[in-house]
């Protein structure tokens, strides 16, 4: 992992197209301003991880599962 | 016009039904059009959102205040505006279904919900970053046992009056 030390205003460069700005630093948080290219998604908190991880794991359900599902609801849900 | 999918082979879908997610869903950024499918099977409460552009992507959505009476979220204007709501009641949400590799459970991502404005033909995936919901919320839990929020004893105690 790189390591760089930056003071407030200043900016990391990645690639051609993407600018991290610090913008400000108070106690223990920072602010960062991120200039990337429109269509790149700048994924901020460990939620979209987890978002991502979920939405992954969903698109591999099959109709299999999809009875299975329907069958759990039917069993349980309706009368 | 017709499509192709992986699960249900080629199909027939209304063009005018498409549905955009000018940011994808999360993972699948690239993909940007689905249709939302409805099981041949009507009394399910839960349908597919078929991905047009890549046969082989699909999510199973539910309804969530079936599961969850008293779901509510909070959006941003600019979310609102993303999808072209004047009002953010006028939008429809729907939350993916998944099912744990053992099969064991099955849940729903109340943290990740799809908001939709069926008018305009237009969806997002929105994040909903302070919350108490979580991303897998269990709607049914082993094989045996119901376990919906809302009215869990309710539901259970109906569920052992008919032995599986």
């Amino acid at each position: 992992m790189l390591v760089l030390t930056r003071k407030s205003g200043e900016s990391i460069a990645i690639g051609d197209d993407v600018k991290v700005t610090v913008l400000e630093i108070k106690l223990k948080q920072v602010r960062l301003g991120i200039e990337a290219p429109q269509g790149t998604t700048v994924h901020r908190e460990e939620i979209y991880q987890r978002i991502l991880e979920e939405n992954k794991m969903a698109a591999l359900i099959s109709p299999v599962h999809f009875k299975q599902i329907d069958d759990f609801w039917k069993r349980n849900m309706k009368r | 016009m017709e499509i192709e999918t992986t699960r249900f082979g080629r199909i027939k879908i209304d063009e005018d039904l498409i549905l955009t997610l000018p940011e994808g869903i999360l993972g699948f950024e690239s993909l940007k059009r689905y249709i939302i499918l409805d099981h041949f099977d009507r009394e399910t409460p839960f349908k597919w959102l078929q991905s047009t552009e890549d046969p082989s992507l699909a999510f199973v959505i539910t309804d969530p205040l079936l599961f969850v009476p008293d779901y509510t979220i909070k959006i941003t204007e600019e979310e609102v505006r993303s999808i072209g709501l004047t009002d953010a009641g006028r939008g429809l949400i729907v939350v993916i279904v998944n099912i744990k590799r053992d099969h064991s459970e099955i849940t729903i991502n109340l943290q990740g919900p799809v908001i939709i404005n069926a008018e305009k033909k237009l969806a997002k995936q929105t994040v909903i970053k302070e919350s108490v919901y979580s991303v897998r919320h269990i709607i049914f839990s082993d094989t045996r046992d119901a376990v919906p929020a809302g009215g869990p004893s309710k539901v259970k105690r109906e569920a052992a009056t008919h032995p599986l």
